[in-house]
């Protein structure tokens, strides 16, 4: 059998986009708030429980399960923030407590979704379709198309929203130097919020897209939240293209090192490259080592 | 313009000023010298509400500004650049200037940032640099050009000599005088090179142990106390 080239660049690129979704939203909450928010993770799955919810169990139109899912996802990112994160803050806990805390909502989460959902796979029933485009021998669905477009023109709006506008700017500052951007007179504790909102918002779109083209189970939040993670520390945990890049990176080792061994090493391919990078390039692609200037 | 009275705060639980007062006339340069753990910067951050102040009153233009939040304080036309992380490094010079206007319309935004290039041409021609590249000079006009985007009456400032080499540092202090008689500008500013700053401003005030050990004009220069121990001549 050839090298099938073109089919392991598009599932690249298809899981790929689900993690650079989850990537920057971890990033842009990283840092502007300074810590690790792994419950993000649950962010994801719990978007894909509220749209099979919405749409296979109670069968509400596929646009409106998509909204009310949303904006489920958007009210825990900040809910979290607000009922978790800032009196922990506000009590001046180190970053490790944050980072335990995270991981406990995440554990805490999926477990209520096996609770209440059990630990089978789940799938959202809307019927995918099969047609797609045929080049050689790879094969991609319309679906998967769009989840890639999808994920491709929010990454940009991103970025762009982040690089040309008031509050996308105030956003960079705050992540920059919180005590000065007080001084500045910038209301930093509804900007570090507005940031879980934002990235809670793309954790829940990633979560959406998963469920609209996999299978949903209760854990599936902690693994892409590794990968997601994985991702942000290899492009460049700051920096919102870097985070980017790096997921595709992800994306690619796994499916194109994977028609070398077998499946089950597809985790052991990220981590590898994960401790490779933070041996050898520990601020990532685009993370910039700069000296310190008064 | 500004009055601080009998001001008594610290950070937490441990007090740093034990009762200050002082004043910042319209169109004066007030400097504030003395040794490290003084409260110097104690005073300017009390001004700025990051201290927790136990007792004391700060009144500007004839307004009680204590513990006034950030925004409001800008608003009526107080400044603030810290010591430190001065600018935001990953931003670039322009929005770094642009940040400082706060939420105002485009035009005065606009208007302001060409002043503010007037002023200190080197930030035009680095405008889309990030700001973290500048060097320690540029990074000072940078944070000075920031808060002037405010329009201010009043610019605080900590320790803006720090870093720099001793003509820049006094281009800054000329910079300093000449904002004063151009734009109508008060300043106090906290210094740790003492000499310089007794020599530009109109008055300063000696802090010591949280306490103003001395006040007066430049006349405080031959005072036995600041030649003993800040000029090094015994």
């Amino acid at each position: 059998m050839t090298f099938p080239f073109l089919q392991l660049l598009f599932n690249s690129l298809i899981i790929g986009s689900i993690y650079a979704l989850v990537a920057v939203g971890f990033s842009l909450i990283y840092s502007t708030n300074r810590f690790m928010h792994f419950a993000h993770g649950a962010s994801v799955v719990i978007a894909g429980y509220a749209l099979f919810t919405f749409f296979h169990l109670l069968h509400l139109h596929l646009i409106i399960s998509i909204l009310l899912t949303l904006a489920i996802t958007m009210s825990i990112g900040y809910l979290m923030h607000l009922c978790i994160y800032k009196p922990l803050q506000q009590r001046k806990s180190s970053t490790v407590i944050l980072l335990i805390s995270s991981i406990a909502l995440l554990i805490l989460a999926e477990n209520l979704i096996l609770l209440f959902y059990g630990a089978d796979v789940k799938s959202i029933g809307l019927i995918p379709p099969r047609t797609g485009i045929s080049i050689g021998d790879a094969n991609i669905t319309v679906l998967q198309i769009f989840l890639i477009v999808i994920s491709v023109i929010l990454l940009i709006f991103l970025y762009l929203f982040l690089r040309h506008t008031r509050l996308g700017r105030n956003l960079r500052a705050v992540a920059d130097n919180k005590e000065l951007a007080a001084i500045m007179g910038l209301n930093t504790s509804r900007l570090l919020a507005f940031s879980f909102v934002i990235g809670s918002l793309l954790a829940g779109i990633a979560g959406i897209l998963i469920g609209l083209e996999q299978n949903l189970n209760p854990m599936m939040g902690t693994s892409l939240m590794i990968k997601g993670f994985s991702g942000a520390v290899i492009g460049g945990i700051f920096s919102v293209p870097g985070s980017i890049l790096g997921s595709y990176i992800v994306g690619g080792a796994e499916n194109f090192g994977t028609w070398y061994l077998p499946s089950g090493y597809k985790d052991a391919i990220t981590f590898t490259l994960l401790f490779l990078f933070l041996l050898f390039k520990p601020a990532g692609l685009f993370g910039m080592e700069k000296g310190v200037k008064a | 313009m500004l009055q601080i009275t009998h001001l008594q705060a610290g950070y937490g639980e441990l007090q740093i000023l034990q009762g200050i007062d002082l004043e910042v006339k319209a169109d004066e340069i007030v400097a504030l010298i003395g040794p490290n753990g003084a409260g110097k910067s104690t005073v300017l951050k009390s001004i700025f509400n990051i201290t927790t102040i136990t007792q004391g009153q700060i009144i500007f233009k004839g307004k009680n500004i204590t513990g006034l939040p950030t925004y409001e304080l800008l608003k009526l036309g107080v400044s603030f650049v810290p010591q430190g992380k001065i600018n935001f490094g990953e931003l670039t010079v322009q929005e770094n200037l642009e940040l400082g206007a706060g939420m105002r319309d485009k035009a005065i935004i606009q208007k302001n940032l060409e002043r503010v290039y007037h002023q200190f041409p080197a930030l035009r021609e680095r405008k889309e640099q990030l700001a973290f590249s500048l060097s320690g000079g540029q990074q000072q006009m940078l944070a000075l050009g920031r808060a002037l985007m405010q329009s201010p009456s009043l610019l605080l400032l900590d320790e803006p000599s720090l870093g720099l080499s001793p003509k820049l540092q006094v281009e800054l202090f000329q910079m300093l005088v000449k904002l004063k008689q151009e734009e109508g500008l008060s300043l106090l500013m906290v210094e740790q090179n003492a000499k310089k700053a007794i020599e530009i401003a109109d008055r300063t005030y000696l802090l010591e142990d949280g306490k103003v050990a001395l006040q007066g004009g430049k006349e405080i220069l031959s005072h036995k106390k600041i030649k003993e121990v800040y000029l090094g001549g015994r």
